[in-house]
């Protein structure tokens, strides 16, 4: 049931046009415009980042550097017939 | 994914299509929200400024304002609580800024004495439509906010806490000066 504050404001809302188009109209064309400028971010953000990446001096693919190729201790021992770069090997 | 046309006859919840907005970025969702609710916020709005052009106004800045802090409701509360909380906010804010020397709630400046006996719900609540229009215009500003958060929305103590930045116990201060203040202006407008 509603009280008498309820009430006043179901009568003045009756007796309202409610908000303007003008308003509706604004608040639609807001919404569209953040998301246009939100693809935007989503689409050049990446590319901009990659680009300075680039300059910086990283590239595209991440290539692990390989220092030396000297036996770690506790590299098990099969492993490295598997290694074909190894220098030693026949 | 709910076919957008069937968002009315599906009688979709308003949280619901928050989170349906959140997950497809759809602008028919949040279009839908805006055809539910933007009649109570202009309402609102313009009770509280008294004038159409703000309240247009206002109304297209809440709803961006919604707009940009959806991911900031958490569905704790009614989503319904949540806008008319941001409604609240924004114009009181307004009135501030337009009526810098305009007293905003009762007591601010000391003018009300503070009167023990609390004023009961009931009486405010019993006030016929008529009158309550005739004393809602004549209080201040922020104590008509306050009476119409409380018994017009019924908010909690804690919601209006947060429209208002105060601790709970200022609010229930501020509550009961308007009420003191309705009944001091009903007094003198009306003998019976």
């Amino acid at each position: 049931m509603r009280n008498n504050f309820q009430e006043l404001e179901e009568q003045e809302l009756r007796q309202s046009r409610g908000p303007s188009t003008g308003a509706y109209k604004g608040v639609m064309g807001g919404m569209r415009s953040m998301k246009f400028v939100g693809g935007m971010f989503d689409h050049f953000i990446p590319k901009l980042f990659q680009f300075f990446v680039t300059v910086l001096g990283g590239s595209k693919k991440s290539q692990t550097t390989r220092i030396s190729h000297h036996l770690s201790d506790d590299e098990p021992l099969q492993s490295l017939d598997s290694r074909r770069d190894y220098p030693n090997r026949q | 994914m709910k076919a957008i046309s069937s968002i009315k006859e599906a009688k979709i919840s308003d949280e619901e299509l928050v989170h349906l907005y959140k997950e497809s970025q759809n602008t028919q969702y949040f279009e839908e929200l805006y055809k539910r609710h933007s009649n109570k916020v202009f309402g609102k709005c313009l009770s509280i400024l008294k004038d159409t052009e703000l309240a247009n106004d206002a109304v297209q800045e809440i709803f961006i304002k919604i707009l940009l802090n959806m991911s900031k409701f958490k569905e704790a509360s009614k989503f319904s609580t949540w806008i008319y909380s941001i409604t609240y906010n924004y114009c009181i804010d307004t009135v501030r800024r337009r009526k810098k020397n305009t007293l905003m709630f009762s007591g601010d400046d000391e003018s009300l004495e503070d009167v023990a006996d609390e004023v009961e719900d009931s009486q405010i609540l019993e006030t016929s439509i008529s009158r309550l229009k005739v004393i809602l215009n004549k209080i201040p500003v922020g104590d008509k906010a306050i009476l119409m958060m409380k018994y017009q929305d019924s908010m909690s103590i804690k919601d209006i806490s947060a429209v208002l930045d105060k601790s709970e116990s200022a609010v229930k201060m501020k509550i009961k000066r308007a009420k003191q203040k309705f009944r001091l202006v009903y007094g003198d407008n009306y003998s019976d």
